[in-house]
């Protein structure tokens, strides 16, 4: 969920509207996006995570003037050129290869638009930027640089500048040691020889991305005027893609854009490109996947309300221009979504049409169901337990050595390492849990577990089993064994039983259960070791089946 | 009069045989004696015709003194002072004397010596003697003597004197303790009283036994009254899970609809869950802080993934710009825990090779790294359906919704265009709640993406829906921790006793 705090003065500042919060929430809506939470005049917005231009007051603001008739179609943004350039040394291409910049002049920094530029930043690192592993924004007072500027990559060592907010002078190396950014986002360097700096024409370092800015050259307050944005990464494309989102933000903010050279030694770019995309949208295609009959004047009114620019309607096609902020239309579809937002989904009128397919459930599934059906007519009462648990819980508890099983790398919940093997000790737990509850206790569960198998593409398959459980008292193998042939009537299949150690169950007390000499379970009266494991003072006795051995058999 | 009548066939063998004994009889004991009944059976009597407003019952506590342990043996051999003092009725004897001829243990003698010395009965020099005093009461009883043969007694009802006693004896070991006591008083009601005018002896039948119905002794007879509305004592039945009745629930509404059921395996590649729908290889949802990563691989399907490789790079022949990057199938191969049932779909789409028209629909399980609270597990259910025809349209998902809704109960429904990397448009469904008065969000839905489809050669719209069935299942049963709902922590309690809401 991707968060924009602004305030709804501000917001109506910049939209020249005096909407209401309920006005605001009703338009946010029918847009996808909702009116979080609002305090007074505070307001969170939770923005569609598609949508980062929307992720400023600016942004959001646009959107609105246009949708609201305000300010319709597209804006167009004047760049001139700074004269500026970046010479890109062949040494970053293996830490992070690319950079674009921009310029933005004439900005008027007051507290507001500073926190509201820096926030932007921080939601496009944690968003679409990929915690600045696809891109790194950085933002520069102009004042101080000294073009032109180098990019290039040196050893941390030989890197040395005091980072923001810190009074000491630092090596590269130190920082990703010390500084709260440089523990933050190390892992992006630390495997590298070199380090990317900006370096300007006094080789005063601006900053090393995507970590950190300098203290010196890399403050902006609220008396800048001018600044320097650049963008580091792995991509062009995304690149311009922020790039354009950054500048178009500011511009908003009334700034005025210029445009910055890139030197690649072999390619030279100029940035940022604000050059709308041009597309075709065919009417027929819109009005097939929307199932309506708009025509194309209609079209591009709607279009128009989502700030794309018209260049021509004819009777068949539109041709659109697709503003440079949006890095969220791959394909025509994407602008077809825009027109539904646009033309509000709850005015669809419902339609159904009919597809004519047969009904099918999966033959395993109905033999569960109808075995689940004879079990709750014994009187038990079905569980339905996590799959996901622990090596403890599954073996250790259960008096057992580890038989294979799926284990997971890294979880967030402490109590889980590993995928279930069988059943019966997820019931035991559920027992525990209830051991206050009324006796006799008969519980079950048919579910999947899961075993490894290296035959399988994904190296494991679902095996569905069944477990019944009796806690009282009283509880023995005569009562589990009733069980057995219970199911053996109702299944009509002939189980012999074979007499089994298994470190779960009382030894002479155990048995397997057989279909044609194989094993496909096992019953007995739980050891009391293992209860002691589960501080449960009741027997227990219990029964695991394969059921997918079961059903293989009945097929 | 009618109500009178009615009781009296609904009497009890047992209360048939009490009531009358009331007339006279107003407690425990004396019923006991008149009617040779044992006092659970008197008391079980008693609380039957209570419930049936017969008699009142009036219950008071009383403490009793009654002989202890020592006191039961000293009113056999006589208590330790009397036997001190007898043993001195001949001549005076060392306390070593008295000690055997009175057969006293250490502690005896020492009470017995203070005790005789105050009531002035001996005088000690070289050896013990009695006094002129000490004579005279070898003829008297003790004050003590008279209580302990008078007892049980009341203790409130005890004379000042005997309290004094009861005082001294207290104190002393084991001799005497007082009892707590209920008494009941039993008095009739009026309509117990009407009822004893009436003929109780009455031959009623009890229980209908094999033997009546072979001889036919239960003809021109008959049978007790039960009294209908007593307390029976609490049963449980197997029950099916409330989650599966949820699922099952939503299982009948799609096979309604005429879908078919699709299901595949926990374990997934990344591939599956997502490359093969167009889920870009540096989507959050790919890191290990939200998804549960194998420690290895596994492996796909080679000629599906050059076609997958080309709409991710350049979006292939869809008219998509792609996404830009060298589509890498190492990363595809991760294997995870499947994050959502829209992998078991593409797997379809794949083997299967569904041809339109086709409805299909899935229940599973799916995980997402989550740590467990009363919101969130990192396990749960999703129910997933997708329609494939020609000429579908928006307004048809939207339609096919409303269909679903209103087979689950929700008839007013709303939507909001959403955000999902493989299907566009999106729109979340909303339901209105009568109950909370309030819009809840339980639908997901879309229409697959050209580049989604592309590989596996579907060129027709594809829609599709989804919901959480946890969700559900919380609203529908009114629980506000989830782990109620799934999981070894659920009450069996309420699994024995939830109520059937469909």
């Amino acid at each position: 969920m991707v968060i924009l705090d602004t305030s709804l003065i501000e917001l109506n500042k910049h939209v020249k509207r005096n909407l209401t919060k309920k006005q605001l929430d009703d338009i946010l809506f029918n847009l996808g996006m909702e009116l979080e939470s609002s305090e007074g005049n505070e307001i969170k917005v939770e923005i569609t995570p598609d949508r980062p231009d929307l992720l400023s007051t600016q942004g959001l603001a646009r959107a609105l003037r246009a949708y609201l008739g305000i300010h319709k179609g597209l804006i167009k943004y004047k760049i001139k050129k700074s004269g500026i350039k970046i010479n890109v040394v062949k040494s970053v291409d293996i830490v992070r290869p690319f950079t674009v910049a921009a310029v933005v002049k004439n900005l008027k920094f007051d507290y507001e638009k500073l926190k509201e530029i820096i926030n932007f930043q921080e939601k496009i690192h944690n968003t679409f930027a990929r915690k600045r592993k696809k891109v790194a924004i950085g933002i520069y007072p102009l004042e101080n640089i000294k073009p032109p500027i180098k990019y290039l990559a040196k050893y941390p060592e030989d890197i040395k500048f005091t980072p923001l907010d810190f009074k000491k002078e630092m090596t590269g190396k130190e920082i990703l040691e010390k500084h709260p950014k440089g523990m933050e986002y190390a892992h992006l360097l630390e495997d590298h020889k070199k380090y990317p700096v900006f370096i300007d024409a006094n080789n005063k370092i601006l900053s090393m991305p995507p970590i950190i800015n300098a203290e010196g050259l890399g403050k902006v307050t609220e008396k800048t005027k001018d600044v320097f944005i650049e963008c580091s990464g792995h991509d062009l494309n995304s690149l311009n893609q922020v790039l354009n989102l950054v500048a178009t933000t500011l511009a908003d903010m009334n700034g005025e854009i210029y445009a910055v050279d890139i030197n690649y030694g072999n390619k030279k770019i100029t940035t940022p490109d604000l050059n709308p995309e041009k597309r075709e949208i065919k009417v027929d295609y819109a009005n097939k996947i929307l199932g309506l009959n708009l025509k194309p004047k209609e079209i591009s009114i709607l279009l128009e309300k989502m700030n794309y620019g018209i260049s021509s309607v004819s009777k068949d096609k539109i041709s659109i221009l697709v503003p440079k902020y949006r890095v969220d239309i791959w394909h025509d579809i994407d602008v077809v979504d825009d027109i539904v937002r646009a033309y509000g989904v709850n005015n669809m009128k419902l339609s159904f049409k009919p597809v004519s397919s047969i009904a099918e459930t999966l033959p395993e599934n109905d033999f569960i169901e109808k075995l689940r059906e004879s079990i709750i007519g014994l009187g038990f009462v079905e569980a339905f337990t996590f799959a996901l648990t622990s090596k403890d819980d599954q073996f250790k508890k259960m008096n057992t050595r580890p038989c294979p099983y799926v284990e997971l790398g890294s979880t967030k919940e402490a109590t889980i390492n590993m995928v279930r093997n069988w059943l019966l000790p997820e019931l035991m737990k559920f027992i525990v849990n209830n051991r206050s509850k009324p006796y006799p206790q008969r519980i079950f569960e048919i579910n999947d577990v899961v075993v490894p198998d290296n035959k399988e593409e994904v190296k494991s398959r679902n095996v569905i089993k069944l477990s019944c459980l009796i806690a009282h008292e009283k509880a023995n193998f005569t009562e589990i064994k009733q069980v057995l042939d219970y199911l053996s009537q109702v299944l009509n299949i002939n189980f012999n039983i074979k007499e089994l150690k298994h470190d779960s169950f009382i030894e002479g007390r155990c048995a397997s259960i057989l279909i044609n000499n194989k094993e496909i379970g096992f019953l007995g009266e739980i050891h009391p070791k293992v209860l002691d494991n589960f501080q449960l003072a009741v027997p227990v006795s219990a029964l695991e089946l394969d059921l997918e051995e079961v059903f293989n058999y009945l097929k | 009069m009618e109500e009178a009548d009615n009781l009296g066939k609904s009497l009890t063998p047992l209360e048939r045989k009490i009531l009358p004994l009331l007339k006279e009889n107003n407690n425990i004991s004396s019923l006991k004696n008149s009617s040779r009944l044992s006092e659970t059976e008197i008391s079980r009597g008693l609380q039957w015709l209570e419930n049936k407003k017969l008699i009142t019952i009036s219950r008071a506590e009383k403490e009793i003194l009654d002989l202890d342990e020592n006191g039961k043996n000293y009113l056999k051999d006589s208590l330790p002072e009397r036997r001190f003092l007898n043993s001195l009725s001949q001549n005076s004897l060392k306390l070593d004397e008295i000690k055997d001829k009175a057969c006293l243990n250490d502690d005896e003698l020492r009470i017995s010596l203070g005790l005789l010395k105050r009531k002035n009965a001996i005088e000690i020099k070289d050896k013990v003697s009695l006094t002129i005093n000490g004579n005279k009461l070898l003829k008297e009883k003790f004050p003590e003597e008279e209580l302990l043969k008078k007892l049980p007694l009341e203790l409130n009802k005890l004379t000042e004197k005997d309290k004094i006693v009861f005082f001294e004896l207290k104190k002393r070991k084991k001799i005497v303790q007082v009892n707590e006591e209920k008494e009941i008083s039993v008095s009739l009601t009026p309509l117990g009283h009407e009822l004893l005018k009436k003929d109780l002896k009455k031959d009623l039948l009890e229980t209908l036994t094999k033997e009546m119905l072979m001889n036919g002794s239960w003809k021109n007879k008959e049978f007790r009254h039960y009294s209908l509305k007593s307390i029976t004592p609490k049963i449980y039945g197997g029950r099916i899970h409330p989650l599966n009745l949820v699922i099952s629930k939503i299982k009948k509404i799609f096979l309604n609809m005429g879908f078919k059921e699709m299901k595949s395996s926990w374990v997934d590649t990344s591939f599956w869950c997502m490359d093969s729908m167009w889920i870009p290889q540096d989507h959050p949802s790919r890191e290990v802080q939200d998804t549960f990563f194998l420690p290895y691989k596994g492996s796909i399907p080679a000629e599906l993934a050059k076609k997958v490789a080309a709409v991710h790079e350049h979006g292939s022949k869809t008219g998509s710009k792609g996404h830009g990057y060298k589509w890498n199938p190492e990363i595809a191969k991760q294997l995870i825990l499947r994050t959502h049932t829209t992998a078991t779909t593409y797997r379809y789409f794949h083997q299967k090779n569904i041809k339109y028209p086709a409805k299909y629909f899935c229940v599973g399980r799916i995980f997402r790294n989550e740590s467990i609270d009363a919101t969130h597990l990192p396990e749960f259910h999703q129910v997933e359906g997708f329609v494939m025809d020609e000429g579908l349209t928006l307004r048809d998902l939207m339609g096919y919704i409303k269909e679903f809704y209103s087979k689950m109960g929700i008839n007013k429904i709303k939507f909001k265009p959403a955000f999902n990397p493989y299907t566009e448009p999106s729109f979340e469904a909303l339901g209105y709640n009568e109950e909370l008065g309030k819009w809840i969000e339980l639908i997901n839905s879309g229409m697959f993406r050209p580049e989604s489809l592309e590989p596996y050669g579907i060129n027709v719209p594809v829609i599709a829906w989804g919901l959480g069935v946890e969700r559900l299942a919380m609203m529908l049963y009114k629980k506000s921790d989830i782990r109620e709902i799934f999981g070894s922590s659920s009450d069996l309690n309420w699994l024995r006793d939830y109520d059937i809401k469909w």
